[in-house]
Parts: C-alpha cells; sequence; structure tokens
C-alpha cells in the first residue's frame, strides 16, 4: 500500500474506530471480542483497500465483513463444541461478570438471541440501516432481514413477558 | 405497545453502546495483523503453488490425450495448460454470451430469447427450465412472487414463494418453499417444499415441520429427488443433509451426518465441512456409493459440481469477510487443482468472486467484482482462457448489482 492510502487508511480508522467497536460490542457482548473483531475486520479491510475507492462504501464493506466474520466466530465456536439434535437447548442467560455496564432486561434478553437475528436487530435498531442496508451486510434478501427481525423481537418479546416484566419496562 | 417496545430496545443498545470506552488507535495493530495474514497467505500459495505444479505436470504431458473415468463410456480430454491462473477483469478479452439464462439489468438472457422482466421490483432470483426460466422477484415480503416465462413468450403466474426457486442441471426439475406467513411476512407453521416436473407439469410437495422456509439450502436435484439441509427453527442449528423423493412421506438423513456444501447432481459424491477452525475450514469429498472419503482439504471450499460430477469449483477455505478473492476448479474424484484463478501480481487489483455456475461440463461462469464493477466472466475447463461472457458494468453485491447468475444445483 503506497504512502497516502496508508495514510486515509488510518484517518479512516481514526474516525470510525469507535463507531465500529460500539457495533462489535453489541454483537459480541464483550469488550475484548469487540475490539478484536473490529481489528480483523479493518485488517481485512487494509488488504482489500486499493480496491475500496468510493470512500462511502468503505464502512459498509468493514460492516459487512465484520458481521461475517462475527457469524464465522460462532460457527467455529459450535462447530467445536455442538451437534445438532431435536431438543432445543436452553436459552443462554448472559450472565458475564466482566461486563462494564449495569445489565438492563432488554439487553439481557438481546443476547440471547442467536447471531443472525441479533445481527440484524443491531443493524436495524442501533445502526438505523434501512432494511435493504441489512440486508446488502447480512448478504440476504429484504424479505429474510424481515423475516430474522421479526422473529427476533417476538422472541423478546415472550421473552420479556416470561420475565414478568411489561414490555416497556426493564430499564436499568 | 410496539412503539414503545421498539423504543426501549433502542434505548437499551444505544445505552450500551454508549458505555463502550474509547480505546487506544486500532490502525497499527489492524496493518501489522493484515501484513500477518498476507504473509500467511503467501506461504498457503507457495504451498498451494507446489502442489498445483506437481498436479499440473501430468496433466500437462497428457495433452491431447484421450482418456476414459471410471466407468464413464465417453471420453474426454483431460485439461491442459497452465494451473495456476492470473486475472484482472479489465482486461480481459471478450467472449461469447453466457450459455444459460442469466440476469442482465431486468432482462432474462437465455439462449434465443430475452425477457424483460415487468415492474420495478428487485429480481431475487432465476432457475431456468428447457424452454424457459422461473423468476422470483419482490423483497420476499410476504413472499416472493414468482412466474415462469417461456422462450415462445408466454407467462405463467406461480404464486407467492418463501424462496428464490433451484432448477436442476438437465431443466427438467424446480424446487421452493412455501408456507403461511403472519402479516408481517414471517413463515410461520412449517414449511412446504415443492418439486416440480416442468416438463410434465406435475407438482410433488412435502412437509418439512422444524424448517423456516426462508433457511432451507437445496443442494442437489435430480429424477425427481431432492438434497436438502436446513436450520432447526428451534434451535438455529444446521440438521445434516437429507433426500427426499416425489412420493416419499418426509425427507430421510443420510448416513454419514453430512454438514454438506455442495451435492453432485446424481447425489453420489457428497463435499461436507469436517473441520472449522480460527484459519478457515476443512472438508472432505465423500463417495456415498462405495462410502468413501475420496479426498480432504484444509485449502478450499467446495461448492458445486459439473453436471456430469466430475469437477468442482470452490473458494479458498479462509474465504471470510466481504467475499472469496480466488476461485479454483478441482478434480472431483482425486482433488487435484486443475485451475486456480486470482488477481494478477502484483495485486493492485483484488477480485471478489462472488459466485460461479458450470454451464456444461467444461466452462464455469462466474460472477466477478473488481473496482466497483461487476462482470460475468467464463472460464474454460480445457484451456486456461477465461474470457468476458458480460462487460465490466457499474456496481457490486453492495449496490446496483448488474448481473445474476441462474440458480442450478
Amino acid at each position: 500500500m503506497n504512502p497516502d492510502a496508508e495514510a486515509r487508511f488510518s484517518e479512516f480508522v481514526a474516525a470510525r474506530q469507535h463507531a465500529l467497536l460500539r457495533t462489535a460490542y453489541l454483537l459480541t457482548s464483550d469488550l475484548h471480542s469487540a475490539e478484536d473483531l473490529v481489528q480483523i475486520s479493518l485488517a481485512k479491510a487494509y488488504l482489500a483497500w486499493d480496491r475500496l475507492r468510493d470512500p462511502n462504501a468503505v464502512e459498509a464493506y468493514v460492516r459487512k465483513i465484520m458481521v461475517n466474520e462475527h457469524t464465522s466466530w460462532w460457527r467455529r465456536a459450535w462447530r467445536r463444541n455442538e451437534r445438532s439434535t431435536d431438543t432445543p437447548p436452553e436459552s443462554p442467560t448472559a450472565d458475564d461478570p466482566t461486563a462494564f455496564e449495569n445489565r438492563d432486561a432488554m439487553w439481557v434478553l438481546v443476547q440471547t438471541l442467536p447471531p443472525r437475528q441479533r445481527a440484524a436487530v443491531v443493524l436495524r435498531y442501533y445502526e438505523d440501516l434501512s432494511e435493504a442496508e441489512t440486508a446488502r451486510v447480512l448478504g440476504c434478501s429484504v424479505g429474510t432481514v424481515k423475516s430474522q427481525t421479526s422473529r427476533a423481537l417476538t422472541a423478546l418479546r415472550a421473552r420479556m413477558a416470561e420475565r414478568g416484566q411489561s414490555a416497556t419496562g426493564g430499564a436499568a | 405497545m410496539n412503539d414503545m417496545f421498539d423504543d426501549e430496545l433502542r434505548r437499551s443498545l444505544s445505552a450500551q453502546a454508549d458505555a463502550v470506552p474509547r480505546i487506544p488507535d486500532l490502525s497499527r495493530g489492524a496493518i501489522r495483523q493484515a501484513h500477518g495474514i498476507r504473509r500467511r497467505r503467501r506461504i498457503a500459495g507457495g504451498v498451494a503453488a507446489a502442489a498445483l505444479v506437481a498436479v499440473a505436470l501430468p496433466l500437462g504431458l497428457k495433452i491431447g490425450d484421450i482418456v476414459s473415468r471410471g466407468q464413464d463410456p465417453i471420453e474426454r480430454p483431460l485439461p491442459v495448460g497452465p494451473t495456476k491462473v492470473e486475472l484482472d477483469l479489465q482486461t480481459l478479452s471478450g467472449g461469447d454470451e453466457p450459455s444459460v439464462p442469466y440476469l442482465a439489468g431486468r432482462t432474462v438472457v437465455g439462449d434465443g430469447f430475452e425477457i424483460d422482466v415487468p415492474g420495478t421490483a428487485p429480481i431475487a432470483g432465476i432457475a431456468p427450465v428447457s424452454d424457459g426460466v422461473y423468476v422470483a422477484t419482490g423483497d420476499g415480503v410476504p413472499g416472493w412472487p414468482l412466474a415462469r416465462y417461456s422462450s415462445s413468450g408466454d407467462t405463467e403466474d406461480m404464486g407467492l414463494v418463501q424462496s428464490t426457486p433451484v432448477a436442476s442441471t438437465d431443466g427438467r426439475w424446480v424446487v421452493y418453499l412455501t408456507s403461511k406467513t403472519d402479516r408481517f411476512g414471517n413463515s410461520v407453521g412449517p414449511a412446504t417444499l415443492v418439486l416440480l416436473d416442468d416438463r410434465s407439469g406435475e407438482q410433488s410437495t412435502v412437509s418439512l415441520p422444524h424448517a423456516d422456509a426462508s433457511q432451507v439450502d437445496i443442494h442437489a436435484v435430480s429424477d425427481g429427488t431432492v438434497y436438502l439441509s436446513y436450520d432447526d427453527r428451534r434451535t438455529g442449528r444446521a440438521v445434516p443433509l437429507q433426500t427426499w423423493s416425489v412420493g416419499e412421506p418426509a425427507p430421510v438423513p443420510l448416513p454419514g451426518d453430512f454438514d454438506a456444501t455442495a451435492v453432485s447432481p446424481d447425489g453420489g459424491v457428497v463435499a461436507e465441512l469436517t473441520k472449522v477452525t480460527d484459519f478457515g475450514t476443512c472438508s472432505a469429498v465423500v463417495d456415498r456409493t462405495t462410502d468413501s472419503s475420496l479426498w480432504r482439504t484444509c485449502d478450499y471450499l467446495v461448492k458445486g459440481f459439473t453436471p456430469d460430477g466430475d469437477y468442482v469449483w470452490a473458494i479458498p477455505s479462509n474465504s471470510e469477510g466481504y467475499g472469496p478473492t480466488a476461485i479454483a476448479i478441482l478434480d472431483a474424484e482425486t482433488g487435484a487443482v486443475v485451475r486456480h484463478y486470482d488477481p494478477v501480481y502484483p495485486r493492485r487489483h483484488q477480485i471478489t468472486f462472488s459466485d460461479a455456475v458450470f454451464e456444461d461440463d467444461e466452462h464455469l461462469l462466474v460472477r466477478a467484482e473488481q473496482d466497483g464493477s461487476t462482470t460475468l466472466m467464463r472460464c474454460e475447463l480445457l484451456t486456461e482462457e477465461c474470457r468476458a461472457a458480460e462487460p465490466l458494468a457499474d456496481g457490486t453485491s453492495l449496490g446496483r448489482n448488474p448481473y445474476l447468475l441462474p440458480d442450478v444445483r
């Protein structure tokens, strides 16, 4: 990479690193994992930097890498540890003692979502991406985005109800 | 209620994100990591190149030889020429248009026909049959309107479906999924797999009680049999490879518990994932008829077979992020690398090979992106030649996608 391009890469990282880290944390629930996720995504973007000539596309490109990389991490972990069965697993309780923010009920439940549903929720409700933009990041159809998001919201509402809290309450 | 719930969800996510502390600049670490990835790729490339040379030599020595493969009575020449092929999409010479129906803009271009898909809804998928094409349009909510366009100009409305259609390599069969949907367009209840015999018009169906219609993978369709896998909607986890044939009450899991990535058109050979690591995947290719593992690789991930099942196309096993930056053709019986395509060195232009389909037993049609543009190129199995089947056009899979390949398995 030539010095100009490397400078542009560093400028991009300086400007967008924190925003990417925030999204990565919402995907991973863990600051160290989020930092790793952002760094590997930036590294892969660096390798492709010469072809990223549209500045407006760079962040979408990195975000797509980040989401796919995270899904890949999850799949590796699953492949290492589990095989499919006919019995649904218990929902995880997402009780991470290293968290730096007091948990609210909604966030605890968000962490129980499968990774693709969680990514759809984060991109739609945190990044405020449109359904079409979310579909491009996730590499699926708009219909699948709607399906994943709606299923996630249905699950969140049901679990919130199970916890005996009102749908609007539960904030820390 | 819904708005308040949505607001609470936004608030919760923002609150968590707001609490994320600023950390030191990651650019240096990312650059170091990038150099490490590049080094590993070079080492892997060197190993692969050595393997390619080793494979290329016997192939090269057999230039012009006619050999038979297994029990196949049809003799065919073996591929010749260099195994490693470097590409620059901007300098590809022009070739014939694709020989399978494909989408350019809103026009389905087939053998002797062009069909302008009416309306403005995005085109989600096309599945070619012997004298026409099935086209799914829209954004999938509450489903994709499916229509059959014949080369003679007739159009048949097939109703709403919950997956894009997949055609068999012989152009006789078409598969898609349906299910009931709620008002949000979510699939509810069991998915129904529909298998259409396009020649007779007969339709067969089977219920998949635990499948989400939008999450079913069709790996192969042949002679009234479908090879499929899906994520169990209750757990989100993959169900191993199953098969279903017309007349059977339910799909049957195949012995071997395959995590399939591709299945030969006759179902006899399966490419499966055997290992997933931090640095990529390992795969095995298994001959189901003899229950034997033909070969294994940790270099490539197999994506599809030629119609005769003799060759596969594959991507590097560590392809993550935006998409594969190389693509290869391997011998399905031995795993020998026949062609490995990647960008010309030095890599001023990176290429993403976003999709591919075998046009026939000897031609791979590839959708490839470079510098914000996309082309369809044809790579010949028997020579090292790749030519542009459609010119580079603005747009990529991130937006304004100019071309779509047919879904044939």
